[in-house]
């Protein structure tokens, strides 16, 4: 199974998001947003300039095809494709005074989620009569940046991961947009900025990135403390039945993907995905790696194991070590994996997942 | 008289920032009791009878099960000063066959007594010692137990 890599620059990547079709893509890159055409070879289609400061994240809407972009000059962006190929930007008010860091269409398309420094939620819908969109804001429970945001299938829970240790869920219902959403194990009646649920790991550590499982019965949330923990809750207002923690030898990941109800792949600083199985009855463990490191160092070529060539390497680089390449890492990617999507899905699990990182690489896994 | 606005820390003064010293203290260890020194003594007892009986790793792990999360400095310096005690004991032949057979949570418990032994000055004479249990335990344990040991607010 190769993986596709993609070397487009040396800029780090914030985000990356692919189209319904996967025939675009569009990175957040420094300022601006790259919109690329795939295909076996990635070629520059157009660029979005509207920010003033890092866009920190951009999210492609399946079905309508809107970008959201968020930046951290405050604002986000709504571009509305047109028939000729160029976008149209639309400014959204959130009413924040710190950067926004995490911007995520819900699966509705209806309303979009916006995490910003300022210890605040962004949810934004767009108003009919006014032609513009508004947001409402989710404040109470907050008391630091929230990295990442992640809707629940129904369009209406949102898990939020924060630097200040805790994942939360809240709800996000809003009259007039949302339907009334059936009861989940996660509550019933559910008013807007509603907490559903409050996690911590147990060695504490900046939440990175929270996700709902495909049912959206459980929740995953990857730490600063290098440990993945996955919680299954039991009922509203009540304790969780289960709450796994997977503490593992690796540095910490910063982004994770559900291929399933019992797969979780992650990746982070170690530049390469790792993926969990488990289920709540019998536990998750760390299953595998993809691009295994490992693998990479014993399938190494080594040159010649003359004693001319080891003098060669000593003279030259200061080691007789001939077989390790030392100038790059032994995985496809250089630098952190920041962000992780899924790519294809088929038979009901996710069969690949496209990554972005600080290496300005795009690679797309077969899991 | 005029008031120097241009230099007022606008977010010290912001009611939302303030957050209380009960807030930082992680979830798990909130109804931990804090111990007594005649509670930390005897354990610290309990812990070297099991030494001279020749029991090595059932000591280490009564050390490192329950440490004194939610105890004063004092208290948490007693506890520590038995840990390095034992550490010392317990030869260099058998410390990887010791740290395998601990359990996820006291390796990453015993690096934190392994940091807060090299942090101290008092301690430079068995740094050595030290030394080889941190390469053992991360030899096991990788770096997550480290990242682990500077994320987590207990300390020992």
């Amino acid at each position: 199974m190769p993986h596709q890599v993609h070397s487009l620059g040396h800029v780090p990547i914030s985000d990356h998001s692919f189209s319904a079709d996967r025939s675009q893509l569009a990175l957040a890159r420094d300022i601006s947003i790259e919109i690329y055409d795939t295909g076996s070879k990635y070629n520059l289609k157009t660029t979005l300039s509207g920010h003033d400061k890092t866009v920190t994240s951009v999210d492609i809407a399946p079905h309508s095809g809107r970008i959201v972009t968020c930046s951290q000059d405050r604002n986000a962006l709504v571009w509305e494709p047109s028939p000729d190929g160029t976008y149209k930007p639309t400014l959204v008010l959130l009413r924040i005074n710190r950067a926004a860091t995490y911007a995520r269409w819900s699966p509705d398309e209806k309303k979009f989620a916006v995490g910003s420094g300022a210890r605040a939620i962004a949810v934004c819908y767009f108003e009919e009569e006014n032609d513009w969109w508004v947001s409402k804001h989710i404040k109470k429970p907050l008391r630091s940046t929230v990295l990442s945001v992640s809707w629940h299938p129904n369009s209406v829970l949102l898990a939020a991961g924060s630097t200040d240790s805790h994942a939360r869920v809240f709800s996000t219902f809003i009259k007039g947009v949302d339907a009334r959403p059936e009861p989940t194990i996660w509550g019933d009646r559910v008013p807007f900025q509603t907490l559903c649920g409050d996690f911590v790991s147990p060695a504490g550590g900046w939440v990175h990135d929270a996700a709902f499982s495909p049912s959206g019965n459980a929740l995953a949330l990857v730490t600063h403390d290098s440990s993945i923990t996955i919680v299954y809750p039991s009922g509203p207002e009540q304790p969780p039945a289960a709450v796994v923690n997977v503490s593992t030898t690796l540095l910490p990941f910063k982004s994770l993907v559900w291929l399933s109800e019992n797969e979780i792949i992650a990746a982070g600083h170690d530049c390469h995905p790792v993926i969990f199985t488990g289920s709540d009855q019998s536990g998750w463990v760390l299953d595998h790696s993809v691009d295994d490191p490992n693998e990479a160092k014993k399938n190494a070529t080594s040159r010649e194991n003359t004693a001319l060539n080891m003098f060669r390497q000593m003279d030259l680089k200061g080691t007789p070590q001939t077989s390790v390449d030392d100038a790059s890492l032994p995985t496809i990617h250089q630098n952190t994996i920041t962000k992780l999507r899924p790519y294809a899905v088929s038979g009901g699990r996710v069969n690949s997942v496209s990554s972005t990182g600080v290496d300005g690489r795009v690679v797309i896994f077969d899991v | 008289m005029a008031l120097d606005f241009r230099r007022i820390d606008i977010d010290a003064l912001d009611p939302e920032n303030n957050i209380e010293p009960e807030y930082l203290i992680p979830p798990s260890i909130a109804n931990l009791p804090p111990l007594s020194v005649a509670e930390i003594q005897s354990i610290g007892q309990s812990i070297r009878g099991s030494l001279s009986r020749g029991d090595h790793f059932g000591a280490l792990q009564a050390a490192l099960d329950q440490p004194p999360y939610t105890s004063s400095e004092d208290i948490k310096k007693i506890h520590l000063a038995t840990v390095l005690e034992l550490l010392s004991t317990i030869k260099s032949s058998d410390m990887s066959r010791v740290v395998e057979k601990l359990s996820s949570e006291q390796r990453d418990t015993l690096i934190k007594y392994l940091y807060k032994g090299m942090s101290l000055p008092e301690t430079h004479g068995i740094s050595g010692v030290l030394l080889a249990w941190f390469e053992k335990v991360t030899e096991i344990a990788g770096l997550g137990a480290i990242v682990r040991y500077l994320s987590d607010r207990r300390t020992v």
